[in-house]
């Protein structure tokens, strides 16, 4: 009889792990749509998202308390991309830190907006392109 | 016994979930303690958070050196007295934050002596390479030109202190050193002109009243005035220091162009090459921006060959940066188009009154 109370407790004591690793492994979003809920959880995912620019990932993590930190880190910049754009930029990345359910679309959408938040040196060489650019 | 059995089996279960969540708080309790804050320069800590707190942060390169097009080229101790670092350069370096930055040793010609060969000639025939006239007159030239150089340097660096009348942070202080506690000073100011930027635009966007519109605008610039000054104060002490370049980028957003940070570096640059032609060089290498750099290269040497600068046609990034910024903007531009226009059309039916004020005086009518 006790054999099998040990069986049980084992049992329970892996299931309660697998929870606890699977509530841990990031959701891997496909679409941004996925992914802003989650980050605005504060629930961890990744997302990857390819444009024009080149290939940006994403990821999102939780700290302590209701505070949540979002990496953004350039993978790879587009083929066509200027050598020196790419040098300044490829594996560069930021971390903007928010409380859960104050998540900035803008830093998935915009390239600049929301950076107050910020940190990184993706934020840094942003900044300092900004000098090669004449705005309207 | 059964219901011995269930209890057993709901008590165990209880257990375990407990058992769960104390991994699961332990856990977490691990993560906060080995979670490390993105503390930097320019981060004062929030020790709610243990990130930097909102209203201070500013963001200065956590490493003062390593992008881009230097990466190749800079070694450690290019990355000495560049603002973030305090420690006194042990000896001469190159990228200490130019000429202005440093306090150090002038830099020294090393001169070339040959080894002697091993084995196939005596060592008492070997005679070290005596210093030509030519080098030894370029070398005293050096040095002259250098402690000119550092006299009116020091001179300048002392007005500036004298200005604050702020004691050192610490003795000896560096000029990076005094750089850096006006650089302290410097990120409350920058909050306010954030504040003060947001009001204007705000009233801009609300379409408050004129003289709402121009109190704020007014606040606005006297604050900015008061930011660039202090910022071109701390550039002059220290024009490597990282945070203070990113406070000059973030200048020249609000001011909507990026000319004006630009300006400000090449002036700089071609004061100290009058000034110093022997540091040229080292300044220009100890810029951290490569951005700002290879464009002042191309600037100032133009017959040199620098690498192709990016445009908004040849850089799929720099086109997009473009459109968010422009799409940033547009809500102000588009505003203060409108305040033009109105201002225009006022200024029109003012003219209108006036011409039929004189038409009605000429024509001799009265009311």
């Amino acid at each position: 009889m006790k054999k099998k109370f040990k069986v049980l407790i084992g049992v329970l004591v892996i299931l309660a792990l697998l929870i606890i690793f699977y509530a841990r492994i990031p959701t891997k979003c496909v679409d941004l749509k996925c992914f802003v809920a989650k980050a605005n959880n504060c629930m961890p995912a990744t997302y990857e998202e390819t444009t024009a620019i080149g290939t940006i990932d994403y990821s999102v993590s939780a700290n302590s308390g209701d505070s949540c930190a979002l990496t953004k880190q350039v993978v790879a910049l587009d083929k066509k991309e200027n050598d020196f754009v790419k040098k300044l930029l490829e594996n560069k990345l930021m971390v903007c830190i928010y409380s859960k359910n104050q998540f900035n679309g803008q830093w998935i959408t915009s390239l600049i907006e929301g950076l107050d938040n910020c940190e990184g040196n993706l934020k840094d060489a942003v900044g300092q392109l900004l000098l090669l650019v004449d705005v309207k | 016994m059964s219901f011995q059995k269930n209890k057993e089996v709901v008590v165990i279960s209880i257990a375990v979930i407990i058992l769960g969540l104390l991994v699961v708080s332990a856990e977490q309790a691990l993560a906060q303690e080995l979670y490390v804050p993105p503390v930097g320069p320019g981060c004062e800590v929030d020790l709610a958070t243990g990130g930097c707190r909102e209203s201070t942060v500013v963001s200065p390169p956590t490493e003062p050196i390593i992008y881009g097009i230097e990466d190749e080229e800079t070694d450690s101790n290019t990355n000495v007295n560049n603002g973030s670092a305090l420690e006194e350069p042990s000896e001469p370096v190159v990228g200490s934050g130019g000429i202005i930055g440093s306090e150090q040793a002038p830099p020294v010609i090393k001169k070339q002596v040959t080894p002697p060969p091993k084995k196939t000639v005596a060592p008492q025939l070997i005679q070290p390479k005596k210093q030509t006239t030519a080098e030894v007159d370029s070398e005293a030239m050096l040095e002259a030109v250098m402690a000119t150089y550092n006299k009116q340097h020091k001179d300048e660096v002392e007005k500036i202190k004298q200005y604050y009348n702020k004691p050192p942070l610490f003795k000896p202080a560096t000029d990076a050193q005094y750089a850096q506690s006006y650089l302290d000073e410097l990120r409350p100011i920058r909050v306010d002109v954030v504040n003060a930027k947001g009001d204007y635009e705000d009233a801009l966007n609300k379409g408050a009243s004129g003289s709402e519109i121009a109190k704020l605008k007014n606040s606005y610039d006297t604050k900015l005035q008061d930011f660039k000054i202090r910022l071109q104060d701390i550039l002059a002490i220290d024009s490597g220091s990282p945070e203070a370049l990113w406070q000059l980028g973030t200048l020249a957003k609000w001011e909507g162009s990026n000319a004006q940070s630009y300006e400000n570096y090449r002036n700089a640059l071609i004061s100290q090459r009058s000034r110093n032609p022997f540091k040229y060089q080292q300044l220009l290498d100890s810029l951290n921006n490569p951005a700002i750099k290879i464009k002042l290269m191309q600037d100032l040497q133009p017959n040199e060959n620098i690498i192709e600068i990016p445009t908004t046609k040849t850089s799929p990034f720099l086109a997009g940066l473009k459109n968010n910024l422009d799409t940033l903007v547009q809500p102000l531009t588009t505003a203060k188009k409108t305040v033009a226009k109105n201002i225009e059309k006022i200024s029109r039916a003012f003219s209108f009154s006036e011409q039929i004020d004189k038409a009605v005086k000429t024509l001799g009518i009265t009311q």
